[in-house]
C-alpha cells in the first residue's frame, strides 16, 4: 500500500497553516475569562494583522526572494493543490485585502459594540478558504474551499445580530448564496458525469472535447452553464446580482469592503481556473455567455447606482458594474485566437482585481470613519462639506472615486486600459464601446460624491477621529492608487509573470 | 427487470412524491417530516447504486442530524397558526424552469446519451468493501479537501454559536 | 448497473427541479432551506450514479463532502433565521425589507 500523503506537501500550505493556527489562537484568547472584550480586543486585532503579514512572508521563506519572481509550478496532495505563480498572485491579493480589512475593523467594531475574537477568526478562516481556492486543481477542493469562504461570509454579514439590517442582509445573502451553491454543485455533477473526472486538468486536456462530440453533449453543456450561473451569483453579475445591494448595505462596513474585493476576486480565480483549465475547448460558447452577463452587469449596475442615496448601496451597484468590466478580460481568454490575446485577457483580469482591491477598500474605509455613535454615516449626503471638516479624508475619497471612474493618473485607469484593450484584441470591439459608454455614465455618480464633499456646506461640525489603523490603511490605498497610477510597470510585470505558469493553451 | 431495478423505481418515485410534499405542504413541521422521508428514500437509492457508505452517512447526517436541527428551529420560532399563503407569485419564472427541465429530459432521453466511457479505474466492490475503499480514498487522495472540510465544520460551529447566542 | 444511467439522471433532474421550484415559490425561509437541501441531494444522486457507471470512487467521495458541507450550511442558515426571528418575529422573506433601491 502507498503512504497516505507525502509529508513534504505540508510545506506547500505553510501560508494557510500560519493563518489557521493564528485563528485558533485568537479563538482561544477570546474566551479567556474576564478579559473577554476590553483588554484583549487590540491584542486580537493586532494578532490577526500580524498573522496575515506572517503568511505573506512565509512565501518568501518557501521560495526565497529570487525564486519568488518566477516560482515553478508545484503540485501537491495528489494533484489537489497547485502552487504556481497564478495562485500566489491571488493569495497575495487576498492577504492584502484581509490585512486592510482588519486594520479598518477595530474602531468600527468598538463603535458597534461587537468587538469579539470570533470576528477576526472568521476573517482569517475566510482567507484560508480563498487561498485554498486559488490553489485548487480539482472540483472537490474548489467546492469545499468555496463553501468555507462562503460560510464565513454569511456569518460575518450577520455579525451585528441586534441590527435588523444586518439580520436581513445575512438572510438574503445566505439564501441566495446557498441556492447558487446548489446550482453550482449540480453543474459539477453533470460535468463529472460526462467527463468522468473532477480534475480540471484532465477535463481540459481532452475530455471536454470528447464529451462535446458524444451524444451526452447537451448534458455536458448544461453542466457548464450551471457552473457559470453558480459563479455568476458569487461575483454578483446581472441577472444574478439581487443579493448584492442588500448584503452590502446591511453588512458591517469592513465586511462589505472585504466581501466586495476578496470574495469577488476569489470567485474570479475559480472562474479563471475552471474556464481556462477545464472548459477551454468550449471557449467560444462560454465567452458568448459571459458577454451577455458583462453587458447586463455594466449597464444595470451603473444605471442603478445613479439612483442610490446610500453610499454603501451605490458602491454595491458600482461593484456589480466592475464585475462586468472584469468579465471582459475572461471573454478575451475564451475568444482569443492566439495565445497572446488569451494571456493579455488574463493579465488584464489579474491587474484589475489587484487595483480594485485597494481602491474599493479605500473607499469603504472612508465610509467606515464617518460612522460614529448615533451617526450611520452611510448616506451620500453625509459626505457634504467633508473638504472643510477633514480635508485629507476628502482628498482620499476624491482619489478613490476618480480611480473607480477610471480617470488617467490613477491605478483604476491602468486596469481599465488593459481590460478594454483585451476585448479589442479579441475582435469584440463593440463590447469595449459599451464599456466606455458605461464608464461615462459611472462618472456621474462618482462625481456626485465629490461635489457633495467640495461644494456643499457641512451638515454637522463633528470632527473625524480615525484610529491609526484606519489612517495606515487609507494611506496605503492612496499610495497604491497614485504611485501605480503614474508608474504602473511593477504591477503590470507582477501580473504578467503570474500567468506564465497557467498556460494550458500554450500546448 | 431485476429486483434491484424495481426497488430503485419505487424508492425514486416515493422520494419525488415526498419532495413535492416538502414544498407543497403548508405546515412547516409536515415539510420536515416529508424531508426525512425523502432523505431515507434517497439513502435507499444509494444502496441500490452500491454506495453503502454514503447511504449510511446520509441516514446519520441528513435524516438524523439535519432534520432534527430543522425541527428544533421550527419549535423555537413557533410558527403555529401562521400558515400563510402557499406561494409567492413567481409563476413565470417557475414555468420557464419547469418547461426547460422537461424539455431537456425529453431531449436527453431521446438522444440516449451517456454512452461515452473513458475506461474503468477502480473496482467499486473492492476487497474490504465499500467503506474501506471510500475511507482509503478520503485519507489519501482527498486528504487536503478532507482537512479543509474540517475547517468548514469548525466555521459552521463558530457561526452557529455567534449568531444564535443571546448576547455578544 | 441495476438501472440505465439515464433513468438515474432523470430522477435527479426531477428532484433538482422540485428543489428549484421550492426556492422560487415559497416565502418561508425554513422551507427555502429545505428546498436547497433537495437540490444538493439531487447532485449527490448524480455523483453516485455516474461514479457507479464509470467504476470511479470519486463520485462517492464527492457525495460525502457534499453531505458535510450541507450540514454546515444548515447549521449556519438556521442560526441566521433564528437571529432574524429574535429581532423581527418573522421567517417570511417577503416581510423582510427595510432596505430598498
Amino acid at each position: 500500500m502507498t503512504s497516505l500523503f507525502n509529508p513534504n506537501d505540508v510545506r506547500l500550505i505553510t501560508p494557510e497553516l500560519v493563518l489557521t493556527i493564528s485563528a485558533f489562537l485568537i479563538l482561544g484568547l477570546s474566551v479567556l475569562p474576564d478579559l473577554g472584550r476590553k483588554t484583549w480586543a487590540p491584542v486580537l486585532a493586532g494578532l490577526a494583522c500580524v498573522s496575515t503579514l506572517a503568511s505573506l512572508l512565509s512565501f518568501v521563506w518557501m521560495f526565497g526572494l529570487e525564486a519568488l519572481r518566477t516560482p515553478d509550478m508545484t503540485i501537491g496532495f495528489n494533484g489537489m493543490f497547485i502552487l504556481d505563480a497564478f495562485s500566489i498572485f491571488f493569495k497575495v491579493v487576498f492577504l492584502l485585502a484581509a490585512m486592510l480589512t482588519i486594520l479598518v475593523s477595530a474602531r468600527y467594531l468598538e463603535v458597534e459594540r461587537a468587538h469579539t475574537g470570533e470576528y477576526y477568526a472568521l476573517i482569517l478562516f475566510a482567507v484560508v478558504g480563498m487561498m485554498f481556492l486559488a490553489s485548487a486543481g480539482d472540483f472537490i477542493t474548489i467546492f469545499v474551499s468555496l463553501e468555507t469562504m462562503a460560510l464565513s461570509f454569511y456569518i460575518l454579514v450577520g455579525f451585528l445580530k441586534t441590527n435588523r439590517k444586518s439580520n436581513e442582509a445575512a438572510l438574503k445573502y445566505f439564501l441566495l448564496g446557498s441556492f447558487s451553491t446548489g446550482i453550482f454543485l449540480y453543474g459539477i455533477s453533470l460535468v463529472y458525469g460526462t467527463t468522468q473526472t473532477t480534475v480540471l486538468g484532465l477535463i481540459g486536456i481532452s475530455r471536454a472535447k470528447m464529451a462535446l462530440q458524444s451524444p451526452a453533449a447537451p448534458i455536458f453543456v448544461l453542466g457548464v452553464i450551471l457552473v457559470t450561473v453558480g459563479l455568476a451569483f458569487k461575483i454578483a453579475a446581472v441577472p444574478f446580482h439581487m443579493w448584492a445591494p442588500d448584503a452590502y448595505e446591511g453588512a458591517p462596513t469592513p465586511v462589505t469592503a472585504f466581501l466586495s474585493t476578496g470574495s469577488k476576486a476569489a470567485a474570479f480565480v475559480v472562474l479563471a481556473r475552471i474556464f481556462s483549465m477545464g472548459f477551454l475547448p468550449l471557449g467560444q460558447r462560454w465567452a458568448t455567455l459571459l458577454a451577455i452577463l458583462a453587458v447586463a452587469s455594466m449597464t444595470l449596475g451603473n444605471v442603478a447606482a445613479i439612483l442610490q442615496e446610500n453610499i454603501k448601496r451605490m458602491l454595491a451597484y458600482s461593484s456589480i458594474a466592475h464585475a462586468g468590466y472584469v468579465l471582459m478580460g475572461m471573454i478575451a481568454v475564451g475568444l482569443g485566437d492566439t495565445v497572446e490575446t488569451r494571456e493579455y485577457g488574463l493579465k488584464a483580469v489579474l491587474l484589475y482585481l489587484l487595483v480594485y482591491t485597494f481602491v474599493n477598500i479605500g473607499a469603504f474605509a472612508l465610509v467606515i470613519i464617518l460612522r460614529r455613535e448615533q451617526v450611520a454615516g452611510d448616506r451620500v449626503a453625509d459626505f457634504a462639506g467633508l473638504s472643510r471638516r477633514a480635508p485629507w479624508a476628502a482628498f482620499a475619497m476624491l482619489v478613490f472615486m476618480l480611480s473607480l471612474a477610471g480617470i488617467p493618473a490613477t491605478a483604476g485607469f491602468i486596469g481599465k486600459w488593459f481590460l478594454f484593450g483585451a476585448v479589442v484584441k479579441a475582435h469584440y470591439a463593440w463590447l469595449a464601446v459599451v464599456a466606455v459608454i458605461n464608464s461615462a455614465i459611472s462618472l456621474y455618480y462618482y462625481a456626485r460624491v465629490v461635489v457633495n464633499m467640495y461644494m456643499k456646506a457641512p451638515e454637522g461640525a463633528a470632527r473625524l477621529a480615525p484610529s491609526w489603523g484606519q489612517r495606515v490603511a487609507i494611506g496605503a490605498c492612496i499610495a497604491f492608487t497614485l504611485v501605480f497610477g503614474l508608474y504602473p510597470q511593477p504591477i503590470i510585470a507582477f501580473a504578467e509573470r503570474s500567468i506564465l505558469a497557467l498556460a494550458p493553451w500554450a500546448s | 427487470m431485476t429486483p434491484a431495478a424495481v426497488v430503485f423505481y419505487i424508492l425514486a418515485s416515493l422520494a419525488l412524491l415526498s419532495a413535492v410534499m416538502v414544498i407543497w405542504s403548508r405546515n412547516v413541521v409536515h415539510s420536515a417530516i416529508y424531508l426525512v422521508l425523502t432523505f431515507l428514500c434517497v439513502a435507499g437509492v444509494y444502496i441500490v447504486l452500491r454506495a453503502e457508505f454514503v447511504a449510511a452517512v446520509q441516514v446519520l447526517v441528513y435524516a438524523g442530524g439535519i432534520v432534527v436541527l430543522f425541527l428544533f428551529v421550527i419549535m423555537l420560532v413557533n410558527l403555529a397558526g401562521t400558515l400563510g399563503p402557499r406561494v409567492r407569485v413567481h409563476a413565470t419564472v417557475s414555468a420557464i424552469v419547469g418547461c426547460a427541465a422537461v424539455a431537456l429530459l425529453l431531449y436527453v432521453s431521446a438522444s440516449g446519451g451517456l454512452d461515452t466511457d473513458f475506461g474503468a479505474r477502480i473496482d467499486l466492490s473492492a476487497q474490504g468493501g465499500n467503506l474501506q475503499a471510500v475511507g482509503w480514498a478520503l485519507y489519501s487522495d482527498y486528504l487536503l479537501p478532507f482537512e479543509i472540510a474540517s475547517l468548514l465544520l469548525l466555521v459552521a460551529m463558530i457561526g452557529a454559536i455567534v449568531l444564535a447566542r443571546q448576547k455578544y | 448497473m441495476p438501472v440505465p444511467p439515464v433513468h438515474a439522471l432523470v430522477f435527479s433532474l426531477l428532484l433538482f427541479a422540485v428543489g428549484v421550484l421550492g426556492v422560487l415559490t415559497r416565502r418561508n425561509a425554513i422551507i427555502i432551506l429545505m428546498s436547497i437541501e433537495l437540490m444538493m441531494n439531487a447532485a449527490n444522486i448524480n455523483f453516485i450514479a455516474f461514479g457507479l457507471r464509470s467504476h470511479d470512487l470519486t463520485g462517492q467521495v464527492f457525495a460525502v463532502f457534499t453531505i458535510a458541507v450541507a450540514a454546515g450550511e444548515v447549521a449556519v442558515g438556521l442560526a441566521v433565521v433564528l437571529a432574524l426571528f429574535r429581532n423581527r418575529d418573522t421567517v417570511y422573506v417577503d416581510e423582510v425589507h427595510i432596505m430598498k433601491g
